[in-house]
């Protein structure tokens, strides 16, 4: 109708007028601002970090081939170490996930490698809390509240001075009037979404590819379910201060105490014992070798290495070969709990995706930080990788140390070189169908409410 | 145009309106007269639809408010006693916003005059209503109501905040709709204005429409004395 279409530019006049427009405008854009600078900052510095590697790794194996001239193979291969690197993706800069908390490179030895595994931290590895402030943060704990900030007093302002009363009169669409008015909120939200967004993707250089677009849909889908969930509490026909108390709880308990008892649980019903029992394990079943008979730790490694048999190996004495099979024994006495470890890392993650169906800020953030590849999978899987690795390290260098080959007569830059496992492209499907049905959901909830507590007639006094 | 049956609301205990039976025909005014409290406003509410009856029923053009306020409320302009608007948007913008609400598509020309019969000042028509006084916020009010064209009008002290020229002016906008057939329903403290502009006048207390009478037949002393003695 022509007559809308004054009333849409005055209604968005009207909007964009209120003094809460600009500053949340302004605060998100500086707040995006300082996301990205921050998230820039933070996975830079790891790639500088990572980018130093490969000239450390051949000046080291250097040197330590420069001692070892004139020893054997066994004796230089206890020294060097060897580099492995988790890059980040180009999306790691928009989510760092669990990238600070994780290590992102990892040196190992030719040493039992369960023990060189956990070196690190490993005491909370999920941690569904957000600890840095950067895009993902933006979006999902910030824009909430912008949300919020827009619409809870959408018509309870306007029922509160009493304009709402000449709104009633004048119209007999009441719905559509609420709906114009909730609809031009909702889209200055999504431009606000989008315009932080692309400043994002320029600011961090985000490829214009799938990765990116899912990052896009996966905030458009979170932005809608804080909007419908806006909604809902509106319908209500309750107070400004109503409102805005019920929405900023929701906020709390959404994006706080829910991921916090999430995580309470996780951690009480999948305890991970294991790293350090691992680590244990794999000590003792080292160290007791030292007093026991040789013989039985030598079959340990025959059973995965018989080619190695026909190599002597002196029942009373020291050597080389005997020392690297009780290395690996160790860890083949450690692989259960090993195993159980990765288990439970796995455990942990189904868990908190079954947590994140049921809460959209959860869903939201798992799925970041999984288009990002910086989530708790990806950790394992590059764990998973650096056992490959050491396992081809291993097995370049026990011909050399069984035939006790000179240092100098082995080529040690021909050792296997780390490959970092690459990119894995997220399936959003299950995240995706769960805050679109929650947002469906309340939407639908929300237009009965509305139908009932704005449209019928009101008993409330002064209505 | 605008009848009352039996109309009646009472919150708990307690009765606002007991057993009201009005009619107003067109290019009527009725001046409702009362204390605070008499049941003024509730009897306005009722017929806007703002609440519903407790029994009895209120009837626009003959439809029933309470079974189908959205068809009532075409007919109906309502000037509230503080008259609120969007303080955001000009005196202008808000009648453009509310008259094309309503369905109308004034030119700005069109608008203009609007506010200016209704008694606004030229130089106030651009400027944001959150600048504005009471009473140039009840000017604009009265502007929406006449643009609306409305074949009832429900006034609740709509000349509270206006000067005394205002209110003059006032009077001869409304004495101007009822020439084109319009139903006024007008509650009001004023009992000299209500004389003067209404055709009939009744005098509540306690939810009781006590006595109506014929404006023309009575002097605004003695009104005054009737007024005084039935609440």
């Amino acid at each position: 109708m022509i007559f809308n279409n004054k009333v849409w530019s005055l209604e968005v006049k009207n909007f964009l007028l209120g003094n809460t427009v600009l500053w949340g405008f302004v605060s998100l854009m500086l707040f995006g601002l300082y996301g990205f600078f921050h998230g820039n900052n933070v996975i830079e510095r790891q790639e500088q970090i990572l980018a130093k590697i490969p000239s450390v790794q051949t000046a080291h194996i250097q040197t330590v081939v420069e001692h070892g001239k004139g020893k054997t193979v066994g004796s230089t291969a206890y020294y060097p170490f060897f580099y492995t690197t988790n890059p980040p993706s180009p999306w790691a800069k928009f989510s760092i996930g669990q990238r600070d908390v994780n290590p992102f490179n990892l040196k190992v030895k030719m040493l039992g490698i369960e023990g060189q595994l956990h070196d690190s931290e490993l005491t909370n590895p999920l941690t569904l809390l957000v600890g840095n402030l950067d895009a993902s943060f933006v979006f999902i704990f910030l824009f909430p509240l912008l949300i919020i900030a827009f619409t809870y007093n959408t018509l309870s302002e306007e029922q509160e001075s009493g304009v709402w009363k000449i709104v009633r009169i004048s119209s007999s669409h009441t719905l559509s009037v609420i709906a114009r008015k909730l609809l031009i909120r909702l889209a200055v939200v999504l431009l606000t979404s989008a315009i932080v967004f692309l400043m994002g993707m320029i600011y961090l250089s985000l490829p214009f590819s799938l990765p990116s677009m899912q990052l896009g849909i996966v905030l458009l889908c979170y932005v809608i379910f804080w909007f419908t969930l806006a909604l809902m509490i509106i319908s209500f026909g309750k107070s400004s201060s109503f409102n805005a108390t019920v929405l900023v709880c929701l906020w709390i308990f959404l994006c706080i105490l829910f991921p916090g008892i999430a995580n309470i649980i996780i951690d009480n019903k999948i305890p991970v014992p294991e790293a350090q029992q691992t680590a244990i394990k794999q000590r003792e079943g080292y160290h007791q070798k030292w007093d026991m008979p040789k013989k039985p730790t030598m079959e340990t490694f025959y059973a995965s290495y018989p080619e190695y048999r026909k190599y002597p190996i002196p029942e009373d004495k020291y050597s080389s070969g005997w020392y690297y099979a009780m290395q690996y024994a160790g860890d083949v006495e450690s692989s259960e709990s090993s195993d159980e470890l990765f288990k439970k890392l796995e455990q942990r993650q189904n868990l908190s995706d079954l947590f994140g169906q049921f809460n959209p800020v959860i869903a939201a953030q798992q799925h970041l930080n999984k288009i990002a590849n910086t989530d708790l999978a990806n950790h394992i899987q590059y764990l998973r990788s650096v056992k490959r690795h050491h396992k081809s390290l291993r097995e370049y260098f026990y011909p050399g140390i069984f035939q006790e080959t000179l240092t100098e007569n082995l080529d040690w830059n021909a050792h296997p070189k780390y490959e970092p496992a690459g990119y894995v492209t997220a399936s959003l499907l299950s995240g995706i169908v769960s805050m679109l049905l929650w947002s469906i959901a309340i939407f639908f909830t929300s237009t009965v409410l509305f139908k009932r507590n704005f449209i019928h007639i009101t008993d409330k006094q002064n209505a | 145009m605008l009848e009352a049956k039996n109309l009646s609301k009472s919150y708990g205990s307690h009765k606002a309106l007991n057993n009201l039976n009005l009619t107003i025909g067109p290019g009527e005014i009725f001046a409702l007269l009362g204390q605070n409290g008499a049941g003024k406003t509730t009897t306005i509410n009722l017929f806007l639809g703002f609440i519903e009856p407790t029994s009895g029923i209120a009837l626009i053009n003959g439809i029933s408010v309470a079974e189908n306020p959205q068809e009532t409320k075409k007919h109906l302009a309502y000037i509230p006693e503080t008259v609120m608007l969007y303080p955001n948007l000009t005196g202008l913008e808000n009648l453009e916003y509310f008259s094309s609400l309503a369905g109308f598509d004034y030119s700005k020309q069109d608008l203009s005059e609007l506010l200016a019969t209704a008694g606004l000042q030229n130089q106030a028509f651009k400027q944001r209503l959150g600048g504005y006084s009471k009473g140039m916020r009840q000017k604009v009010g009265i502007a929406i109501a006449v643009a609306k064209k409305a074949k009832v009008l429900l006034l609740d002290e709509p000349t509270s905040g206006l000067d005394p020229k205002a209110s003059n002016e006032f009077s001869e906008i409304l004495k101007n709709l009822t020439l084109h057939g319009t139903a006024i329903l007008m509650a009001t403290h004023d009992i000299f204005r209500a004389r003067e502009v209404a055709s009939r006048i009744g005098i509540m207390n306690q939810g009781h429409l006590q006595s109506v009478l014929d404006a023309g037949s009575i002097s605004a002393n003695e009104l005054e004395d009737l007024y005084l003695k039935t609440v």
